[in-house]
């Protein structure tokens, strides 16, 4: 994303200086801008909901003085399928909102109100006025302004590459947004070669003529016969794009303005008004033409151009018909009224064609718009059987490029779209190379590497968008497991994985057609998403051994075979009661090495490294927690850690599995495993001085007489009783933490694996899988684990007191005062956790929570 | 490998109890009577480790020491299928042969003398593994040589192993008919201030109550010895089932142990087991639930050990519960099943400090195929066991009143000079018993103290 700040920042900057604002006075600072605008970026912006919308829209209804006129004017543009109206829409809403850049916005008002160039009116919209200033002071000018700048704002966003074409002018609020996401489309394209400019006889449209062609003769002056005769050549001259002799036209200045013929008054009138009628044929034609020739150019995309292609296609069997005509005229059989009859289907046909352009003309759409407006448009000629036809092809056509992007996309999982019309981009920042996906995988690459353009989305596939996209992403994913795959497995593998690959490319999928009905198209897409899915599912499940990297992860972070860790702590226990800082990580991690290899089996276990925290587990959770507050660790803690408490483990994964088990994942394993492998410790603590307890007393028991010894063992021991109650809540703690929530967590989770059907399901299942573990063991909530900490920090004071006496004195020469002390220590701090607990049982936790108040009140039950 | 466990089996009982529980080892582990791995036993999630080690050609060798001083249950044993499993080294036959002619001390003599040759082996051993935990003893109290030679071996064991804890499963002697061995109750509370003073943790196999259980439960009218050595085999293998087969807890003996037993005197448990099933018979368990069988484990028919639960005016309490359940369970059962025997409050428990029925959920032998879908375990430290004790205490106070057959102690050294040794026993297992019911009051945490101030 950093690439993106720089341009914002830039962007933003510019903005500031055009709109002449003086920002000082507010604390609006263009960092708090950047800020802003890169949140939203980063919230997918461009994808809303209809409630957002339609909150945003009733906002600014409620909020401007010229209500009706908003509405009219957001209609009309809706009807036109603008472009970004939406994004327009949801920002000014949020300028509403905001009250500082409101004020803001007022302060530049006198200023743009007295601007008159284009330019500098643009600016003046860009520092965001438009509807708010209805409320200003000058609202009585801008009633009747603000609806005029909104639709200026809306001509801005129409033409993006004039924008950008002019140095110095801002985009556009929208247009940031648009470029932050897909870079694609801020792209210059090449323009229209100049030539076709230059020499206008290239172009199907008429050639405007300037010296205007005088006939011989007035035309009244002949008779009827001649008159008809010549009128017939006229039109069809003027059917091609050619200036009759008598049917006039004046060049225009807009290119997508409607051609208006003259025909010459002196004609007869009969005839005259037969061929008026005809004129709108030339007209529409001329209309068509220019559209063509328009659309063909490179920024309008594919989908344009197909239709473009779609049109010339049409337009070719009307220079058919019109030759045919042509030739009956050459044979002179050809009269004004045969020529009507003739005409009059065709006319038909070119009027709903011309409809069409004129109506994608005014919205000067692009992309997903046109192929909206073409299917709408096919689904309202549906009763009438040539025009629906003709719609009908041309909609094909013009979906025909969308759907060729469709197929590589659900059935290769690539994305070819230069234009960037899909419906699925790629976010280019999150690139996939093998070293950053290796240490630093994150759910971010499978959540963010791919987003869904809603702006891009058809209607017709509105409602199976969410299948789309995650079909692709399913067939990228295995595409590039099968790529890595080759490179680091061996030969037998590899092939196993091009059969796949194979496989992936002979699935003989229906080709998609366009079609009006979703249906036909979903169950098309459905077997295709079911394909990639179950593929993928496969792949990670029987080739990479998912179920059994979790069985791994559960063996070790979740410490399910602690054989482990008892051999483990055995041989590592003096390096890790050192400081942090002092620890050998190579030792530590051949130590582990050792007792992995040592203890049960399993195949991915080499796979387990150890990871040296730098703090400890209450600042994991605070910093999980709350991100900001991460930066002061204080450096004072460093020094007071141990080994035991930084130490954990990590995992290595590869790439396809890093789908499943990525960062947040491990992460969350790795808060259990640090949780857990302390109360071992602090259980192996304990069991220390229960064995130091028996070996005491048994030492004292030889020798001595009767008496004496009867003196020593049935001495009280109020030191052994504190140990049982500590060693008693430890064990019940790790039973509640291991039973009762891990394993029963795990279960739930492998009932749900084996329902699971695609990928994104079993990510979320194991989520959540750990995040209910986390949550019922106590690892959520700072205060809860405090308290824990409290109790664990007494009890390895404890187990250190009494390993300080055990040695060669009776275990219990321990003053009784400090034993008292501990104790009095211990119950306190077990009271205080169980009065937390209680609080936090809220409904929030619900039934586990019920369970857990429960096992812990058993703990202290006495 | 962590946590080694050593067993010694010691005079009859004990190798016979001791083959038993092989052999079910074997039969879980998939381990064929040669010590070869089965063929359908393919790399498990267990750990033989723990009690076999592998020889040179890849047999597993059990961790076992067989002691006796005469040699027909041993060459029993190696007669059987199960003869190429054990290491020869380890099987030690005195050389007189003679036994101990059911007498303590002449078991207790015989193991002084026995000692560099004994030891030879247990050192072997100890050296063999990585990291030793514990011993683990089976004998009887009752006859000569197990409780004799046992008790010098206990000692023995704790002064050369301070820091390994020793396990025993001791078989109690009948105590509500007459004995088959009259000084019985001599070689019981002479062995018993062993257990109590070097042995860190004691279940008690009560035979009155195993040969109660095999007559109602395997509907038995006389249960024959194999078929209590089984009874006592499936215990055994059940609590090392954590050990065994690796889960969240438990994993060590000592975690095991260290929950049971509050304070160190404390350590006589008691054990139940339910479903239990015998080759021939079928079960009348027809169904088992979590809480059937967590419910089934309190009932005092299904406890290896009769005790009194009501003693003149002491209510008798539970110390400690751990229950290891095998099987296919859900967690959340395990959870609802504890609630409702706390409603029910049907295990009572000490006054006096923190206790729960612990759970330990632990896999079933894969190669095993048992009716039943969940069994379970109980190891308790029950108050009760002192009643026990009381009777023991009885039979002997009897016999020592009249001196009756005190001449073939007298004829070894110990007994030389007086019968000091005997009230000593007797005192420390009074003194037991006064723990014991003292830890069903509240004041238990106190009882040294008062004690104290009483003897001064």
């Amino acid at each position: 994303m950093a690439a993106h700040e720089y341009s914002l920042h830039f962007l933003v900057n510019e903005l500031v200086r055009a709109s002449n604002i003086n920002l000082k006075g507010t604390n609006l600072a263009p960092e708090a801008i950047v800020d802003y605008f890169n949140k939203n970026t980063n919230q997918q912006a461009n994808t809303y909901t209809p409630a957002e919308l339609a909150d945003a829209k009733r906002k600014l209804f409620a909020n401007s003085a010229s209500a009706n006129e908003f509405v009219e004017l957001y209609d009309s543009l809706k009807a036109r399928h603008v472009r970004d109206l939406d994004s327009v829409i949801i920002i000014l809403s949020q300028i509403v909102d905001n009250h500082e850049v409101r004020e803001l916005v007022k302060q530049s008002r006198p200023l743009s109100t007295t601007m008159t160039s284009p330019q500098q009116k643009r600016v003046h919209n860009q520092s965001r006025t438009t509807t708010t200033t209805t409320t200003s002071p000058t609202s009585t000018m801008s009633k009747v302004h603000s609806a005029h700048v909104l639709a200026e704002m809306k001509d801005n966003l129409l033409r993006p590459t004039s924008t950008l074409s002019q140095p110095g002018s801002i985009m556009s609020d929208g247009e940031i947004r648009r470029r932050a996401i897909t870079p694609s489309t801020s792209t210059e394209f090449l323009g229209r070669p100049s030539w076709l400019n230059e020499r206008l006889r290239l172009l199907w449209d008429f050639y405007p003529t300037p010296e205007k062609f005088e006939p011989d003769v007035a035309i009244g002056r002949l008779s009827v016969a001649e008159q008809e005769a010549i009128i017939v050549e006229d039109l069809l001259l003027c059917m091609l794009g050619i200036e009759g002799k008598y049917i006039k036209t004046p060049s225009l200045t807009d290119k997508q303005a409607q051609r208006s013929f003259h025909i010459d008054r002196s004609l007869d009138a009969t005839l005259r008004d037969l061929a008026r009628r005809m004129v709108p044929l030339c007209s529409n034609h001329s209309l068509v033409v220019r559209f063509i020739e328009d659309r063909l150019q490179y920024r309008y995309g594919l989908i344009n151009h197909a239709l473009a292609g779609a049109l010339r296609e049409v337009v070719q069997r009307y220079y058919v018909f019109v030759s045919q005509l042509e030739t009956q005229q050459q044979q002179g059989q050809l009269t004004l009224q045969t020529l009507w009859f003739h005409t009059e289907p065709v006319m038909e046909m070119m009027e709903v064609v011309a409809n069409i352009v004129r109506t994608l003309n005014k919205g000067n759409t692009v992309g997903r718009a046109v192929l909206d407006l073409l299917h709408e448009q096919t689904l309202k000629l549906s009763g009438h059987k040539q025009a629906y036809d003709i719609c009908f092809f041309l909609a094909k056509s013009a979906y025909r490029p969308y759907l060729t992007m469709l197929e590589t996309w659900i059935h290769n999982g690539l994305i070819d779209d230069p234009y960037g019309e899909f419906m699925v981009q790629e976010n280019k920042d999150i690139i996939h190379h093998e070293s950053s996906l290796e240490q630093e995988f994150n759910d971010k690459f499978w959540s963010r590497r791919y987003l869904l353009q809603r702006n891009n989305t058809p209607i017709l596939f509105q409602s199976s968008s969410e299948m789309i996209l995650n079909t692709g992403k399913y067939l990228n994913a295995i595409r590039e497991s099968a790529f890595d795959f080759i490179d680091d497995m061996t030969m037998d593998m590899s092939t196993s994985i091009l059969r796949v690959d194979k496989q992936l490319l002979m699935n003989n999928y229906k080709k998609l057609e366009y079609t009006i009905h979703e249906k036909d198209l979903e169950e098309t897409l459905e077997e295709a998403y079911k394909y990639a899915s179950e593929i993928l599912l496969d792949l990670i499940l029987n080739k990479y051994h998912l179920i059994e990297r979790f069985q791994t992860l559960k063996h070790y972070f979740l410490i399910d075979k602690g054989d482990y860790i008892v051999q483990f702590m055995d041989s590592a226990e003096d390096e890790l009661t050192k400081r942090a800082r002092d620890i050998d990580e190579n030792k530590i991690q051949s130590l582990l090495d050792v007792s992995l290899a040592l203890t049960s089996d399993d195949q991915y276990k080499d796979d387990v490294r150890i990871k040296m925290f730098h703090y400890d587990l209450i600042s994991m959770l605070e910093r999980v927690i709350n991100i900001d507050s991460s930066m002061n660790i204080n450096e004072s803690m460093e020094h007071k850690l141990t080994g035991l408490e930084s130490f954990s483990l990590d995992y290595d994964v590869k790439w396809p599995i890093s789908l499943v088990i990525n960062r947040n994942c491990l992460t969350r394993y790795q808060m259990l495993f640090r949780f857990l492998f302390y109360i071992k410790y602090i259980e192996r603590l304990l069991c220390n001085v229960w064995r130091a307890h028996k070996n005491g007393g048994r030492r004292r028991r030889r020798g001595g007489s009767s008496r004496e010894r009867r003196n020593i063992i049935t001495k009280p021991n109020g030191a052994a009783y504190l140990r049982h109650k500590m060693l008693h809540f430890v064990q019940n703690l790790l039973y509640y933490m291991s039973f009762e929530v891990i394993e029963s967590h795990w279960h739930a989770f492998q009932n749900n694996l084996k329902k699971v059907t695609n990928i994104d399901e079993l990510l979320k299942f194991h989520i959540l899988f750990l995040d209910n573990c986390l949550r019922d063991c106590m690892l959520t909530s700072v205060h809860l684990l405090r308290h824990i900490h409290k109790i664990m920090a007494t009890c390895v004071m404890f187990a250190n007191a009494m390993d300080n006496v055990d040695d060669d004195n009776d275990y219990d020469s321990l003053p009784g005062a400090v034993v008292a002390s501990f104790n009095n220590n211990f119950t306190d701090q077990l009271r205080q956790l169980l009065d937390a607990i209680s609080k936090e049982d809220g409904p929030a936790h619900g039934a586990a929570g019920g369970g857990q108040q429960h096992t812990l009140t058993n703990i202290i039950h006495r | 490998m962590p946590s080694e466990i050593i067993t010694l089996q010691l005079g009859q009982c004990g190798n016979q109890i001791g083959m038993e529980f092989w052999k079910q080892l074997c039969a879980e582990h998939g381990i064929s009577p040669e010590g070869k791995l089965e063929p359908f036993a393919k790399e498990g999630s267990d750990r033989k480790d723990v009690f076999f080690y592998q020889a040179d050609d890849q047999h597993y060798i059990p961790r076992s020491v067989l002691l006796d001083l005469e040699p027909r249950v041993i060459d029993g044993i190696l007669k059987s299928p199960y003869k190429h499993l054990y290491n020869p080294e380890n099987v030690y036959i005195s050389k007189d042969g003679g036994g101990a002619g059911n007498n303590w001390a002449q078991g207790y003599h015989q193991g002084d003398k026995l000692t560099e040759d004994i030891f030879d082996i247990i050192d072997r051993e100890a050296e063999n593994g990585d990291s030793l935990e514990g011993f683990v003893l089976c004998h009887s109290i009752a006859g000569g040589t197990g409780s004799g030679m046992g008790s010098n071996i206990l000692e023995k064991l704790n002064d050369r192993f301070p820091k390994k804890l020793i396990q025993t499963y001791s078989v109690f002697p009948m105590t509500n008919e007459v004995a088959d061995v009259v000084v019985q109750p001599y070689n019981s509370v002479l062995t018993l201030k062993r257990l109590t003073e070097n042995a860190d943790c004691t279940v008690v196999l009560d035979n009155t109550a195993l040969n109660r259980i095999a007559t109602e439960r395997l509907k038995k009218a006389t249960p024959t010895l194999a078929e209590l050595n089984q009874l006592v085999s499936t215990i055994m293998s059940g609590s090392t089932s954590t050990l065994r087969y690796p889960g969240y807890m438990n994993n060590d003996l000592i975690s095991l142990i260290s929950s049971l037993i509050p304070t160190p005197r404390l350590h006589f448990l008691i054990s139940a087991y339910t479903p239990l099933t015998s080759d021939n018979t079928e079960s009348e368990v027809r169904k088992t639930t979590v809480l059937d069988v967590m419910r089934r484990l309190l009932q005092p028919k299904n406890v290896m050990v009769t005790t009194a639960s009501r003693d003149k005016n002491i209510t008798h309490c539970y110390v400690s519960i751990l229950n290891i359940i095998q099987g296919e369970v859900d967690p959340s059962e395990v959870h609802k099943s504890l609630m409702r025997i706390r409603e029910r409050k049907l295990a009572e428990f000490i006054p006096w400090g923190p206790a729960s029925i612990q759970v330990a959920l632990s896999k079933k032998s894969p190669y095993v195929t048992t009716q039943h879908r969940v069994s379970g375990l109980m190891l308790a430290n029950h108050t009760g066991i002192s009643s026990l004790f009381d009777r023991m205490c009885d039979h002997y106070d009897k016999l020592i009143k009249r001196e009756a057959f005190v001449e073939n102690f007298r004829r070894l050294p110990m007994f030389k000079d007086n019968l000091d040794e005997f009230n000593d026993s007797r005192e420390v297992v009074q003194q037991l018993m006064d723990e014991y019911r003292a830890a069903t009051r509240k004041d238990y945490i106190n009882f040294g103290n008062t004690q104290t101030a009483q003897g001064e």
